[in-house]
Formats: C-alpha cells, structure tokens, sequence
C-alpha cells in the first residue's frame, strides 16, 4: 500500500454517498457485493472493514433511502438485497451537488498554497 | 418520524432482526470464505481471513442493534435484561423478595377487590344518597317495623320525605312452567320503584290503581327469575303465573342488578325476586300492627338526621294524641339507605383495609432491608460502575428497574391470590356479605394492583437505589471487601426498618388478637340451643290446596310421623321460624289478672311449635313441661315461655298455671302457662333476647283464626344430618309433589351464616398477623445476620482479647433486644390509638383489652428472641483466627 490509506468513519457521509451511487450504477446488491464493488472501485485506497458497511446500509434503509428484501444470490444462497428508492435516488443528486460544490470550495482554499510551494 | 417508528418498533420485536442480521453477516463472511478458498488458501486460513475483512463481527453487531432500536428504550430494556439476569443469580433473594411482595401485594389486591364489589360499587339505586329507610323503635324494640297507618302519616305530615313507600316480604309457591319454585315475594306500594330510584328493564312498574285489593294480580319479577324460569322471553309481559295458587299476570322485569334494600340484609339468604302489589284496605288501616319496611325520597335540602328529627317530633305527637300508650315510647327514625345496606359490613371492611395496608408496608419493608443488604455486597460493583462513568441517574435506575420487575412479578402473582380469594368468598357465599358473590378480579382491580407495583417500587426500592447513590467511588473502591464499617448511615436505614417492622407487626398482631377475643365471647355465648346434628327445611302449605286449618295441622301431623319414622332420626319437631334465621315479630299480649299497667301493653314474640322441636333444638327446659302430643286442637290452649317472658309479666308469682291471651281484645281464648325453657338468641347472635312464647302448632288458630302455613322442620340425627336431605324431599314429595321444600340445611349453617363477617374479618386478620409475624422474624434474622457478619471481624478481635462466647451471645442478643423494645412500644402506643376504630366489630371485649395488649408484646419479644438466636449463636461460634485473617 502506497497511499496513506481512508478511514471510513471519518468519511461517514462519503460512505452513505458510495453505497447509494453503487446501488444506482448496479442495480439491487446485497451487502457483500456492495463491499466487493466500493473496494474495486476505491482501488485500495479506502481501508472498510467490510463489517461497518452493514449500520450505514440500516441507516440509509431508516431514511427510506434504500429498501431490503430477502432473496436468492448467484451462488444460491439465501441473501438480503438492498436498492434504491425514490427518494434515494434525489438525494443522490442533492448530495453529488453539494459534493461539486464542496469540492470546488476546497479546491479554492488550496490551490494557491501548492502555488507558492 | 418514519425512522423513529421504525426504531421504535424494531426495539419491541428485537429477537427476529437479530436472527436476521446473523443470517446476513453470515452470508458476508461465507462469500468472502468462499473467495479466499478459491484463491487457494485452506478452509481455516480462508475462514479467518474473512474475519479479518470483515472486522469485528460482534462490534459491528453491537453497533447496528444501537443503530437500530431507540436509545431510551434500547437501555430500559437493557436494564430489565441485565437486571433480570441479575435476580436470576441470585435465586435465594429473589425468591424471598418475590414471596413477601406476592403476600403483601396479593392480600392487598384481595382485600381491594372484596372492599370493591361490597362497598364501593355504587347501589343499584339512583341518588342513593336522597334516600331513606324509615324505621319505629319503642320499649324493648330499637329498629323495627312501620305500620300501614304510619305509612300514610308519613306520606301526608313530614315535610322533608318527599315520597314513602313501604313493602313486606314473604315467601311463596310459585307454579305454572317448570318445577314448582319457593321464592321470597316482595308485596311493595305502587310507588316502591321510583322511590327507589329504579325502573323496569322491561314492561312497567305498578300503576296505583293496581295497588287496591281486588285489582292487584299483577306482578313485576327479577332479572334472574326471568331468565332463569322464564328462559329470558321477552314475550313474558302479559303472561299468567301462580303464587300459592292465585293467578297474576306478569307485567315487568326488573333490570339485573336490582334488589330490595331489604333483600342485602334481613332478606339477605332468600332475597326477592317477584314483586306484586302491596294492595293496602283503605277501610282497615292497621296502626297497631307493625309488619312493614319504608323507605324515603328526601325533599331537596333534607337529610337523614333531620328527617329523623322530624319523625321523632311526628312520633311524640301521634302518641300524645292517643294512638300509642305513653309507656311504649313509640318513636320513629330514618337512615341513609347506603349506611342502611352497608353499614353492618363497612368498619369490617375498612379494619381490613387498614391491616392489610399495615402487611404491605411490612413487606415492603423487609424487601427494602433484603436490597439493602443486596445493594451494601454489590457496592463496589456500583462504584466500579460510576467510577467508568456510569450517570447517577443511570444508577438509580438500575437499581429501580430492578426493584421494579420484582415488584411485577409481585404483582402478577398477587393478582391471582386475589382472584383465588375472590373466588373462595363467591364459593362461600356468606349470605351475612352484600354482594359477596359478584367479588372478583375487575379493570379497576386490575389497575389497583399495577398502581400497588408501582407505589411499592417507589416504597421499597428508592431508599437501596438513593443508598447507591451515596456511594463514593473512591472511598468504596479503597474499602477492601467491606471489612471496615459499611457506612453508618446504612446501617441506621436497616434498623430503622426492622423498628418499623416489629411496630407494624405489633399493631396487625394486636388487632388480631382482639378479633380472636372477640370471636371467642361470640363462640362462648349461649345460644340457647344445640345446633350440632340438627338438619332444617321449610314449607309452605298454600291456601288454595290447603284451605281449612284443620287441613294444614293433619298435614303437618303426618308429616312428622313419617320424618320420625326415617332411620337416623332420634327427634323431630317443627317451628315456625328458625332462631337465627328469619327475624321473629312480636304479638300484643293481654295478661290475665296483672294489675301492672305495664303488663296490659304486653308483647311477645310470636312462635310456632310442635311437640319435639325443643328437644330436636336442643333447647333447656327450666321448670314445667314442654309441648306434648296431648296438645291437640281442642285440649287445654296451653303455651310455652321464655325466662325473659317469665321475668317480664310475672316478676313476682309462679307463671307456670298463669294466662294470658293473644291480641288486646276480648277474642280468642286464654291460654295457660305450661313450662318455662331458657332464652334463646333468635333475632341476631348478639341482639337482645325479648319476650316469647311457643303455641302448639295445633292449637295455634284457636288464637288467630289462621294457621301456621310456613314451618321449618328441625331434625336431630344420629349421623351427619345433611345425609338426611334426600330422604326428607321424598317424604314431602310422597305426600305432596307440588310443594317445594326450601333451605334445606344444618343448622350449624344456619348459625355460621349469622356469625360470618366476624369469623371472615378475625381469619383473615389472624392470617395476615401470621403473616406480619413471619416477615416481621425473618426481617429481624435478615437484619441481624447481615449485622453479625459485618462486625464479625470487631467480634473477633472480642473474642481474642477473651469475650466468652456467652458474652458475645448476650452482645448481639442485646443489640436485637434494643431493636425490639423499640418497635414494641411505637408499635403499642399507634395500636392503643387504632383499636378504638375497631370498636364496632369487636363483642365482648374492649379495645384495650389488657390480656391481648400484654400478651402480644410478649410474643412479639419471643419471637424476636428465637429469631436472633442464630445469628447470635454463630457471633459466639466466630473463630478469631478466622475471623481476623478475613481478606
């Protein structure tokens, strides 16, 4: 590991954001495919223990952002697997604008210190 | 708020989510396991790699459950959980805690539920508090009946009665339907009802022209008889029936729960439940004879003391106008109708209230003194807890919730110690209890009990719980296994609570023992007669079958030849009311040659014999001889007296051979004295005996023109009279199958009904003294136990420096003996101050009575002694190498 990797509690809000643009791009997935596809997608840099994936899918699910049911996985086994809802899917792009604009924000405070460096 | 719903009700029904997040974390851990083996490690190295990814199983559980319930409730439940598991283990307090609060909650419930269904309950009367009943009093009489002229005098001259109704009972052979039927008649004014305050459930009421002589066939009937004999039709208005053979038409039916206010007390064991009108002959009002109860509406403003006053004013005039004789001092009264039906029964009840409330608290106390002593081993516990940073309030709680699922359990369980005695009572039937039958466990008893949980936590667990508060954490962290003292203050609350115990007990057990006093003038009183192996029935010739006198007395006649001729029967006889059970009226007298005044206006109470009914009563013949065969209809009219009569008219000559005739006027012949047999209780256990005579059964209309149609049989048997029942319905059936035969019983019965509040309320206040006393010795063995054991190192060190083990036994003794003496004199100063209250359910002995008041102390003391002998046995028996080395 090259990179100082994330940790994903610090990162609470980015993790609901990454469960729920996961369950947009790849339609309903339980929670270990969920786990497998956001570690492919971070590429390592983002340390999950894969457990901690399951309080933030209750909460997503509390907030009626997501809903679960029990169904059957490739390998035949019995599995619980999330989508999004409705609502889900606007907070999706609410959250991504803030995102852009937290980003851009940031970037502005930034950008001139890496300048004089 | 969808979310908190959600939490809401994923913490009610936690057991399911669990099972579901296992499955899921499951299926997580088994795919990763999968993967890895198929990169090619072994099923173990797989296996903890997947742990490894996945993290800490458990944490991640931890953290979803607390994600997914409520906090609050997610630790109120944690709470119950952790404190049930902590009840769990320690199953010995647990058991004790739960056993005392069972008993102090369970009689209280009990007690409730009775005090509920007899005496809170509202009547089944409108403005039960605007209502009356009217009574006469004169020499000799404190309460009893009004006649028909008072009646109209009452309607007419008294300014705070607004309505006055009156009515007699009796019972009757009701025919047509099913079986014949005895049942109580009530014979009632036009306007009983609405003076009442009740009204038809069905049909109407009577109509005053219905209430004359000659239009009133008609007749009302109870919601019971309806359903009961008439299978609940409510095609039954208008249909005919048949009392002794007349026939009346049926024009009402009363609703369920109604009653006579009669039908609670003196008709109380054959209430009743058909009623027809009264039907009073405007043309020969009776003023002399008083056969009626009354009962008034009161005018806006008016009460029953001024009412009352009234009466007595109204009375004293009546009697200066001539219609009474000045010597009979005639007066009138009226009493609240609620006091009227409840009162006889309501300081019992409230005695056993107030005890029972007495038990509760001493339970409470010693559960209180069982968590105390919990709570002083578990300090560290707490301290290790608060040092963690455990909030007080959390603490308090804990302790609470703790304390609160003991007293639940208390709860559920005293509820149904109270549906027992609910049903235990209904089995007994007392008929001496109004409403007695309808005890049982409702909504409001139902609430009482969880309030009674509620208030016994609050009493018995806040004290432990603020104790825990106290705690330092350093102070009882440093206390090593608390050898050094645990904390004074501590110690103070236990023997405040073992004073309080000992004292509560005192009171209970004094109360008990004053009721047993009581109860044993009553059992040592003469009755005059034998009740024991006597069996009672009664009968009713109706007019209709049985006209002529001459008809009823050779009926009567055979019908004891054929009871005597029954194997088992040693004597067999008949009266016409059973001492004890129905009340007996008195007969103006006329004596024979007295000079004294007194004796012109002579009474008696009226009695029917037959030849063998004082043998078969068991009662004592004083001098003379007691009725014969040879006393037939047209011998001698002879009599029989009491001692009382005797005293009465004859104070000065021999009253055997003396006459004297029934009724003042100048019919009927003279009848002749023919033995005096001893006064007998009839009209109440404890009411004063009067004047009576005994006529032959034979010889009876000779005096009346009517004879005795109702009699009761009385039967002394070799055996167990009740085996006789059978046989005495078929001898009676034999001769007659339309005739019922009514209230067959012992005669013991008969008394035991006339003695059941007292002999209910001193059982149960002598269970629940029992009771105070056991708590109140394992409270003082609990207390004194936990002493020991704290001082045993100080007791050591005693014996070590050369205490004998008798002075370390005289040491604990003393301490136990202090506690006692304590709780002994607060608990004789509140019960001297309390027992007055009992004064009206106690015969024959004074609320101050000083056996019972010297006796139960030294009890109470013996008690104490045998309770604290073992702890202070094992303070002798302390090993001081033991002892010191403790640590």
């Amino acid at each position: 590991m090259t990179k100082e990797p994330l940790r994903a509690d610090v990162l609470q809000g980015t993790l609901d954001l990454m469960v729920l643009r996961t369950l947009e791009a790849m339609g309903p997935q339980h929670g270990f495919g969920l786990a497998k596809r956001i570690g492919q997608i971070s590429e390592g840099a983002l340390e999950l223990n894969q457990g901690t994936l399951y309080p933030a899918l209750l909460r997503l699910e509390q907030r009626g952002w997501i809903r679960s049911r029990w169904g059957v996985s490739d390998h035949n086994r019995r599995a619980k697997f999330y989508e999004l809802t409705a609502g889900g899917r606007r907070r999706i792009a609410d959250e991504q604008k803030s995102w852009t604009r937290t980003v851009a924000l940031m970037e502005r405070f930034l950008r001139p210190a890496d300048e004089e460096a | 708020m969808r979310s908190l719903l959600r939490r809401l009700l994923a913490t009610l029904r936690p057991s399911g989510a669990d099972r579901d997040l296992d499955d899921e974390v499951g299926f997580h851990l088994q795919m990763l396991t999968d993967e890895y083996r198929a990169n090619g490690m072994s099923e173990e190295e797989a296996r903890a790699a997947a742990r490894r990814s996945f993290g800490g199983v458990e944490q991640v559980k931890q953290t979803y459950r607390e994600r997914r319930g409520l906090p609050v409730f997610q630790t109120l439940w944690q709470d119950i959980r952790h404190g049930g598991r902590g009840l769990r283990r320690s199953p010995a307090f647990t058991a004790a805690a739960v056993v005392t609060l069972t008993l102090g909650i369970g009689a209280t419930a009990a007690i409730f539920s009775v005090a509920r269904a007899v005496v809170f309950k509202p009547l089944p009367y409108r403005d039960v508090d605007r209502r009356v009943m009217i009574w006469s009093q004169w020499r000799g009489f404190d309460k009893t009946w009004v006649s028909e002229a008072e009646l109209f005098d009452y309607r007419t001259r008294c300014a705070t009665l607004a309505q006055v109704a009156a009515w007699g009972t009796e019972q009757v052979n009701l025919t047509g339907g099913g079986d014949p039927l005895r049942i109580g008649v009530g014979r009632v004014t036009a306007n009983t009802f609405e003076t009442l305050g009740v009204r038809p459930a069905l049909g109407r009421g009577f109509t005053r022209e219905e209430d004359v002589p000659g239009r009133d066939a008609v007749a009302v009937i109870s919601h019971g008889l309806w359903q009961r004999h008439f299978g609940a039709d409510p095609g039954v208005l208008g249909k005919t029936l048949h009392l002794d053979g007349e026939p009346y038409t049926v024009v009402g039916v009363m609703p369920p729960e109604f009653q006579l206010p009669t039908d609670y007390g003196e008709d109380a064991a054959e209430p009743t439940e058909l009623w027809v009108p009264l039907a009073i002959n405007m043309q020969e009002v009776e003023r002399g004879s008083h056969g009626l109860y009354a009962a008034a509406v009161l005018t806006p403003g008016a009460t029953a003391e001024k009412a009352t006053s009234e009466l007595r004013a109204l009375a004293a005039g009546l009697t200066r106008e001539g219609l009474y004789p000045q010597d009979m001092k005639f007066t009138a009264f009226a009493v609240g109708l609620e006091e009227e039906i409840l009162g006889n029964v309501r300081p019992a009840l409230y005695l056993l209230l107030g005890a029972v409330g007495f038990l509760l608290l001493i339970s409470c106390a010693n559960v209180a003194s069982l968590l105390l002593a919990r709570s002083e081993t578990r300090q560290r516990d707490v301290a290790v807890r608060a040092a963690l940073g455990a909030g007080r309030a959390r603490l308090v709680r804990h302790v609470l919730t703790e304390s609160l699922i003991l007293a639940g359990i208390g709860s559920v369980l005293g509820l149904v110690v109270a549906l027992g005695a609910g049903r235990a009572l209904a089995a007994l039937g007392p008929v001496g209890i109004p409403r007695a039958a309808a005890v049982g466990v409702d909504l409001q008893v139902f609430g009482f009990t969880a309030l009674l949980a509620l208030l016994t936590t609050g009493l018995f667990g806040l004290l432990p719980a603020l104790r825990a508060l106290q705690v330092a954490p350093v102070n009882a962290l440093r206390e090593s296994g608390g050898r050094t003292t645990a904390g004074l203050a501590g110690r103070r609350l236990r023997h405040a609570l073992v004073v309080s115990e000992v004292a509560l007990a005192v009171v209970l057990v004094i109360g008990a023992g004053l009721m047993i006093r009581s109860l044993e003038s009553l059992q040592n009183l003469d009755l005059g007669f034998r009740p024991k192996g006597v069996l009672t029935a009664r009968l009713w010739l109706p007019q209709a079958s049985y006209e002529k006198p001459e008809q009823v007395v050779a009926f009567y006649q055979q019908l004891l030849d054929r009871v005597r001729a029954l194997p088992g029967v040693e004597v067999a006889g008949m009266v016409r009311l059973l001492p004890l059970g129905a009340t007996i009226g008195d007969w103006g007298l006329l004596i024979e040659g007295d000079p004294n005044p007194m004796a012109t206006r002579a009474k008696g109470d009226w009695q029917v014999a037959s030849d063998g009914a004082f043998e078969a009563l068991g009662e004592r013949l004083i001098r003379g001889r007691l009725l014969s065969p040879r006393d037939t209809t047209d011998a001698e009219q002879v009599a029989v007296i009491n001692e009382t009569m005797a005293r009465t008219y004859w104070p000065t000559r021999d009253p055997i051979g003396q006459r004297f005739r029934m009724g003042r006027g100048d019919k009927g012949p003279w009848v002749t004295v023919v033995g005096i047999v001893g006064d007998e209780r009839h009209n109440g256990i404890t009411a004063v005996v009067k004047e009576k005579f005994y006529r032959p059964h034979s010889q009876f209309h000779k005096s009346t023109g009517n004879p005795a149609r109702g009699m009761t049989l009385v039967i002394r048997t070799s055996g167990d009279p009740a085996s006789l029942a059978g046989s005495v319905r078929q001898v009676v059936a034999s001769m007659d199958s339309t005739l019922p035969v009514a209230a067959i019983r012992p005669m013991t019965e008969v008394v035991e009904a006339s003695m059941v509040m007292p002999r209910l309320t001193g059982a149960v206040l002598v269970l629940f003294a029992l009771l105070a006393l056991t708590l109140a010795t394992v409270g003082i063995y609990g207390v004194l136990s936990y002493l020991v054991n704290e001082r045993r190192h100080e007791i050591g060190i005693r014996v070590a420096v050369g205490a004998s083990s008798g002075q370390v036994l005289r040491l604990v003794l003393a301490h136990s003996l202090a506690l006692t003496a304590s709780g002994l004199a607060i608990g004789l100063v509140a019960a001297a101050s309390l027992t007055r209250l009992m004064s009206r359910v106690l015969y024959g002995v004074q609320p101050l009575d000083p056996l019972t008041f010297l006796a139960v102390p030294a009890l109470l003391a013996a008690v104490a002694g045998v309770a604290s002998y073992l702890p202070a046995r094992r303070a002798a028996r302390i090993d001081p190498m033991l002892a010191l080395r403790v640590d």
